[in-house]
């Protein structure tokens, strides 16, 4: 019950975020050239947003089974973990405030949300969908990558390893919000964080893609940046875990850029796409796309 | 750039080449000391895994761990603490027996008996909390079997022998007794008891102060409860409490003692060096599906407790929850329908009654869990039935509440069961009608189930539930005692954090370094620092019971195993002059060899 107000919550938070999003970096020309091409656009875009759906279903299969195998074959590195940066954790929640964990707690969950959603829909309205490839083919490696490191390593966060010394700050001034990140995730999986990956990513894409949003690249940095720190901040992952994600972006992002296709008629989830489509269409005459 | 690369490659490959044929003679003669040196056994670092739990699951467990930890890494030894969940820690500890150390509470030392499937050798091989120290003792042994033989000042001198034993041993350091924590509100409900041995009891002794409020809502920062209500589970924690209400047992502990509860009356009478007990079962019960309970039920019940495989398995298969109580019966038969004799060897009928607090289970509903536990065909792991990982999601029990719904994760309803005889209230003798009244006081009971005790707290205070099932950490009572509309409850748990050690490792195998260990924690400190002040420093593992050894009185410091060094700080010369003594050595950069 409580769990489906937080997902209209975040649904309702990132939908109007999403509008000013559009306003504000996609802008009114962009806007008006998409509606003109809507079709193809969506028949070349959608496919893509497919796969990675399809990725991200079969992670939430994936996860429970991952799980229960990590504790069977996985390497528990969390003193490890600590061993590498001791009290890094504990340090940076020396100047932890309410105001600032409020902030962080808000720019973790929302804020987080916020920064994967809008490039999947901003880079559709970009005439030449090589960015949007690149962003669910960087994404998808980031999730592979990640499930995969879950499923080999058992880490807890700092929190669980000194919890006299480190607070879940965000569970302090926010218990509800437990409720929401134990459903998505358990808290043996830190190594790396996902959270920093993939938001890095976005930035680094951001980047890629400033002379077409150059606003959208500011701000994605500075999301980027404030949720990296709020990891720590927030006393969920260590040190070791941001670097790890920080590598994992750059490396995704690298990854992505050489290997997805140039143009859309290379591509050939475009191309199997639009088989899809016109196979829909054959049957289907009415909702050509 | 092409070029430059080659050339490089060129360079390095050469240089290769060059010192690869100076150094082949070189190398042979390294590889001949590499065989010598390890042919002699270089002395290794004396290197230490401890088991514990993550901060969210319990961060006392967790920071003593790292105490210990950080203890033994200062004085040379080489450690790893490793967090596993409840669940793991158990199969890995108390079932596996893979590891060096571990930091755990036991739940339950009230009581002297306890330590028999604890400690007695003839339980190594059995799991969950029966002997995973792999501690075999001649003389404790025959302590453990006296004191269940005798009765009074005999009994208490046993005892007092039996804990200045263990204690001399250490196969595990007693280090704190904590108070248990509770928070309740009291605008509903009142009459929070806590104190009680058996906290069912205190949940059904609870008065209404409003006619109209029906309900009862808890809160348990265990979500277990909502996906296994298995009272033979081996994974669990604070399962009684819920369990206890589903289901019934011959006597329960209230007013001070074991009394009558579904049996209407017992007659204990000495036969032997035993004892026997007959037992008379109240008229009517009922199973919540309308069944009759009956003394074979009861019978039932014994025999399984024992051996969940009913002897279909080669070595038996008892529940490891109810190990202590179930070994006492020698044997238990039906004399008619409600009538039982159980025959206790070896056994006075002080420590006998004790057997009478098992659980009855509804033989129809459990005779068919008594197969080899498996998935899909495949056998877990031999000596699992599938009664001991069943998660029992509809239970039939007899107990004051029925099973209604539950909500994985998230909530767990249980309602009266009005044909039930505390509910009925009738012929009810006069010590059971003065604990629950005229019954229990709602028509049903929610447990929501949440991650924290910051969010079960803020439930409590936004009046959503009256109060908190499990006990709480101490960090959270400034927020109990801010809150007016709330009350703190603080009581001894009978429970007690220890430090258990793998004997059948070394170097834990010998007592002297575990002696050692111990003198490693500062106990009186650790009460303060992890425990925020909410706990006892325990030299014995009967602290809190009216069986202390006197000798191991706490006297601001451990009698027997005191501290080596000042208010939490080691000292650290002395300590390795006592490994020294021992026989260890330690190397010129500190670390601490194996002899």
């Amino acid at each position: 019950m409580s769990l489906l107000v937080y997902y209209l919550q975040v649904t309702v938070f990132v939908g109007v975020c999403l509008a000013i999003g559009l306003a504000v970096f996609v802008g009114r020309d962009r806007i008006r050239t998409f509606a003109g091409e809507y079709r193809t656009r969506l028949r070349d875009g959608v496919p893509h947003l497919a796969v990675l759906g399809l990725v991200f279903v079969l992670s939430m299969y994936w996860r429970p089974v991952g799980g229960e195998v990590s504790w069977t074959v996985g390497m528990n590195i969390t003193h490890t973990l600590y061993s590498i940066e001791g009290n890094l954790v504990a340090v940076i929640q020396r100047i932890a405030t309410t105001e600032l964990t409020w902030a962080l707690s808000i720019i973790y969950v929302f804020g987080y949300v916020f920064l994967l959603v809008f490039p999947l829909v901003a880079y559709l309205f970009l005439e030449d969908l090589w960015a949007l490839r690149v962003t669910t083919l960087a994404y998808i490696t980031n999730y592979l990558v990640g499930l995969a490191s879950y499923t080999a390593f058992v880490a807890y966060g700092p929190r669980n390893y000194m919890p006299r010394d480190v607070g879940g700050l965000m569970y302090e001034v926010w218990p509800e919000i437990e409720t929401l990140t134990t459903h998505i995730n358990t808290n043996t999986n830190v190594f790396p964080s996902l959270h920093t990956s993939l938001a890095v990513t976005v930035a680094l894409l951001a980047w890629y893609t400033r002379d077409s949003y150059p606003r959208w690249f500011y701000v994605a940095s500075f999301l980027a940046v404030s949720i990296a720190f709020s990891t720590m901040y927030l006393g969920l992952h260590w040190g070791a875990d941001v670097a790890a994600g920080i590598a994992l972006a750059v490396g995704s992002v690298l990854l992505a850029s050489r290997v997805a296709a140039e143009t859309s008629d290379e591509s050939v989830i475009t191309r199997a796409g639009r088989r899809a489509f016109s196979a829909a269409d054959r049957r289907l005459p009415g909702t050509r796309l | 750039m092409g070029e430059s690369r080659d050339s490089a490659g060129g360079v390095r490959r050469r240089t290769l080449l060059a010192s690869a044929a100076a150094g082949a003679a070189g190398l042979a003669g390294c590889l001949s000391r590499f065989r010598t040196a390890r042919g002699q056994g270089s002395p290794e670092q004396v290197s230490l895994d401890i088991l514990t739990l993550p901060g969210d699951e319990n961060a006392v467990a967790t920071e003593l761990g790292r105490t210990l930890s950080e203890n033994l890494e200062t004085v040379g030894v080489d450690t790893e603490v490793v967090l596993l969940d409840e669940t793991e820690l158990r199969r890995q500890a108390l079932i596996g027996r893979e590891y060096d150390l571990f930091v755990s509470k036991h739940p339950d030392l009230g009581e002297p008996d306890a330590l028999r499937p604890l400690l007695h050798s003839s339980f190594t091989a059995e799991i969950g909390w029966q002997n995973p120290f792999d501690f075999t003792n001649i003389d404790v042994d025959e302590l453990l079997a006296e004191q269940r033989q005798t009765d009074g000042v005999e009994r208490q001198r046993v005892v007092t022998e039996l804990q200045e034993e263990v204690v001399r041993q250490q196969p595990f350091v007693p280090v704190v007794v904590p108070d248990n924590i509770r928070a309740t509100r009291s605008d509903r409900f009142g009459g929070w008891e806590w104190t009680r041995r058996d906290p069912s009891v205190t949940l059904m002794a609870v008065d209404r102060f409003d006619e109209d409020v029906e309900r009862l809502r808890l809160v348990s920062t265990n979500d277990r409860l909502t996906r296994n209500l298995n009272p033979l589970a081996i994974e669990y924690r604070d399962r009684g409490t819920v369990t206890g209400l589903l289901y019934d047992s011959l006597g329960r502990q209230y007013q001070g003692a074991v009394r009558p509860w579904a049996a209407e009356e017992w007659e204990f009478e000495e036969r032997g060096s035993g004892t026997v007990a007959t037992v008379t079962l109240r008229p009517d019960l009922l199973w919540h599906d309308g069944e009759p309970l009956t003394a074979g039920d009861v019978v039932f019940t014994v025999e399984f407790l024992q051996d969940t495989s009913l002897g279909e398995l080669e070595v038996p298969v008892p529940a490891p929850q109810f190990r202590g109580r179930s070994s006492l019966v020698g044997d238990a038969e039906t004399l008619d329908d409600r009538t039982v004799e159980l025959t206790f060897p070896e056994t006075t009928s002080t420590v006998a009654e004790r057997a009478l607090t098992l659980p009855i289970l509804p033989r129809e509903e459990w005779e068919e869990r008594s197969e080899a536990a498996d998935i899909a065909g495949i056998e877990l792991a031999e000596g699992v039935t599938d009664a001991l990982v069943w998660a029992n999601t509809e239970p039939v029990g007899s107990g004051p509440l029925v099973f209604d719904s539950r909500d994985e994760g998230d909530e767990l309803v249980l309602r009266r069961f009005d044909e039930h005889f505390v509910n009925a209230a009738e012929d009810l003798h006069p010590e059971l009608e003065a604990t629950v009244g005229s019954g229990i006081a709602f028509e049903e009971l929610t447990v929501t189930a949440v991650r924290s005790d910051g969010a079960a707290l803020q439930l409590l205070g936004d009046d959503a539930v009256d109060a908190v099932l499990t006990t709480l950490d101490s960090e959270s009572i400034p927020q109990i005692g801010r809150d007016p509309t709330l009350d703190l409850r603080l009581e001894r748990s009978r429970g007690l954090y220890l430090v258990g050690c793998n004997t059948a490792r070394e170097p834990l195998g010998n007592p002297h370094f575990r002696r050692l260990v111990a003198r490693l924690l500062d106990k009186e400190t650790l009460v303060r620092t992890i425990f925020g002040g909410f706990g006892t420093a325990a030299a014995s593992p009967l602290t809190t019971t009216e069986w202390l050894a006197p000798e191991l009185q706490w006297n601001g410091e451990d009698p027997e195993l005191p501290f080596l060094g000042t208010n939490g700080r080691l000292d650290v010369e002395t300590i390795r002059d006592e490994f020294r003594e021992l026989g260890f050595e330690y190397s010129d950069d500190g670390k601490l060899l194996q002899p």
